[in-house]
């Protein structure tokens, strides 16, 4: 699982009805979806109110950006992002703030501490390749690759590398065996015929993303949203993800 | 055997399927189809209408006809004042009546019909997010679709649909020539860019950028279809018409190159 923002609440039920069936669950993750694999390493099946918690915590600089994803359809949200990124700034927010934010909540832990089976994939632009985070990873230095999510991060410079997640390329990670479910909410997004150049090119963007992701899981198991949701942002997302998990083991029995 | 050819998307960089076609020509390789995405399509259609012209010449001579032209619009589009306002109220930052000319000069009114080596071109409908085949019809409309860069130049409203450019989603046509029937596919793909630095100028340099990086899975879906596969390692930009010698002739010694490792 990968993806942004906006499947945050819908994978979040999808993975929470998965982990209380099965015992043992291997996670290959990007981008939101690591945040959400970390939070399961940690603190298992009920991760989910921890990773809430987690979000909306009054200076995590995440509680801003989950509000303000949806540059489609906003002229005035695409004006004003044109004009931070037109004017020197690489990415709409601040990545210092956050990574302060990240220390203080993570210290210096890394990857080796956690409990569960987790692979932490990251894209390295240079020499375009995809990356499996090594456990000796700083937690913090994950979050900061995987969250580095055009154009809300700009790339994060680690060890000589600038790191991307896969997700913004592809949905989901990119290595995972021939054996993995997928689950990916934002097949399902849908966009309107653009007005103009900003929402022609997100448009052309998501297609090829979209395009990536198909090509990825030819063949494979997938759950996805079956149904328009009006609202991301809350818990019928993550209920309906739920139901589309117990629906998807139902028929796998 | 029926031999295709896939040629790929890349703006200036279709100097090199220029300088392939030429190379087939002179292994006497029979292609019976040709398939093409945005510049492979410009390339690919005069070739399929005219299997027998000096395409090196042609394109030469109106690169070089049309360069004080080609350049002032690059200036236009590389203007960020007068593009800023293009991004939020308008569709693209060029219009395409002066590509429109030069394709006529190309296709006149010719179709596909028309054409003695079988041709498909492939784009992008803006309104459906899919991939669509374009076998029939006039050539320059095909083109016209196959190559408008989005952004760049506005969608080409044509049989129920907003076109764009055929490269963002199949930057090298290898499917669409196995299903007009070729079995032994040359796929010429011009997105092996070699990049030397790694800066961009600011935030929106860098998410348009970075948008290529997305051309890697579905490039190696198509050519690993591909029974000759090149990757011609190109250091100029999709904008840099006024190469179209150097990127030519490299692509002429890269050629060169690899008949020499085959025959080693």
């Amino acid at each position: 699982m990968g993806g942004f923002f906006e499947g945050f609440y819908w994978e979040s039920g999808v993975l929470e009805s998965i982990a209380k069936k099965e015992k043992v669950l291997n996670l290959y993750t990007s981008s939101l979806g690591s945040l959400r694999g970390l939070f399961y390493s940690m603190y298992g099946v009920n991760f989910f109110g921890r990773l809430k918690d987690f979000i909306y915590e009054k200076n995590n600089p995440l509680r801003e950006v989950i509000t303000n994803t949806e540059l489609y359809n906003s002229r005035y949200a695409q004006t004003t992002a044109l004009i931070r990124l037109g004017r020197g700034k690489m990415s709409l927010y601040n990545p210092d703030s956050l990574k302060k934010f990240l220390e203080d909540y993570f210290g210096d832990q890394t990857l080796s501490s956690l409990e569960a089976n987790v692979s932490f994939e990251v894209f390295e632009l240079k020499k375009r390749e995809v990356i499996i985070l090594e456990n000796e990873t700083r937690i913090v230095d994950m979050l900061m690759m995987e969250l580095a999510f055009p154009p809300y991060y700009s790339y994060y410079e680690f060890q000589g590398g600038f790191f991307i997640p896969t997700s913004y390329i592809s949905f989901i990670p990119q290595k995972f065996p021939k054996d993995a479910v997928i689950i990916s909410f934002d097949p399902a997004l849908t966009y309107p015929y653009p007005k103009n150049t900003v929402e022609i090119l997100l448009k052309t963007s998501y297609s090829r993303t979209l395009k990536n992701y198909r090509l990825l899981t030819e063949g494979f198991n997938t759950i996805e949203p079956q149904k328009q949701l009006k609202d991301y942002f809350n818990m019928s997302a993550f209920f309906d993800g739920q139901n589309q998990a117990n629906n998807f083991l139902e028929a796998k029995k | 055997m029926v031999y295709g050819i896939a040629l790929g998307s890349g703006g200036a960089r279709g100097a090199a399927h220029v300088a392939l076609i030429d190379e087939l020509k002179e292994r006497a390789i029979k292609v019976e189809v040709v398939t093409g995405s945005s510049v492979g399509a410009l390339v690919g259609a005069l070739y399929a209408l005219n299997p027998d012209v000096d395409l090196f010449q042609i394109f030469k001579d109106l690169t070089l006809k049309k360069k004080k032209m080609i350049d002032s619009q690059f200036r236009t589009l590389n203007n960020r004042i007068t593009n800023f306002p293009k991004m939020v109220a308008g569709k693209s930052f060029l219009k395409n009546d002066f590509v429109y000319d030069i394709y006529k000069q190309l296709y006149g009114r010719k179709r596909f019909s028309d054409c003695k080596i079988k041709l498909g071109i492939v784009s992008y409908d803006l309104e459906s997010g899919e991939e669509v085949e374009i076998t029939e019809g006039y050539i320059i409309d095909a083109v016209m679709a196959s190559s408008s860069v989005p952004g760049v130049f506005p969608p080409l409203r044509l049989g129920g649909m907003s076109l764009l450019d055929g490269g963002v989603l199949t930057p090298v046509p290898v499917k669409l020539a196995k299903k007009l029937g070729a079995d032994y596919i040359i796929a010429s793909n011009l997105n092996g860019e070699v990049k030397n630095d790694f800066k961009f100028n600011d935030g929106l340099d860098y998410i348009i950028s970075i948008e290529d990086f997305k051309n890697d899975l579905m490039v190696n879906y198509e050519i690993n279809k591909a029974e000759e596969v090149y990757t011609f390692p190109i250091e100029y930009s999709w904008e840099g018409f006024s190469y179209f010698n150097e990127i030519y002739q490299n692509a002429k010694n890269f050629l060169k190159s690899m008949q020499n490792k085959v025959r080693e």
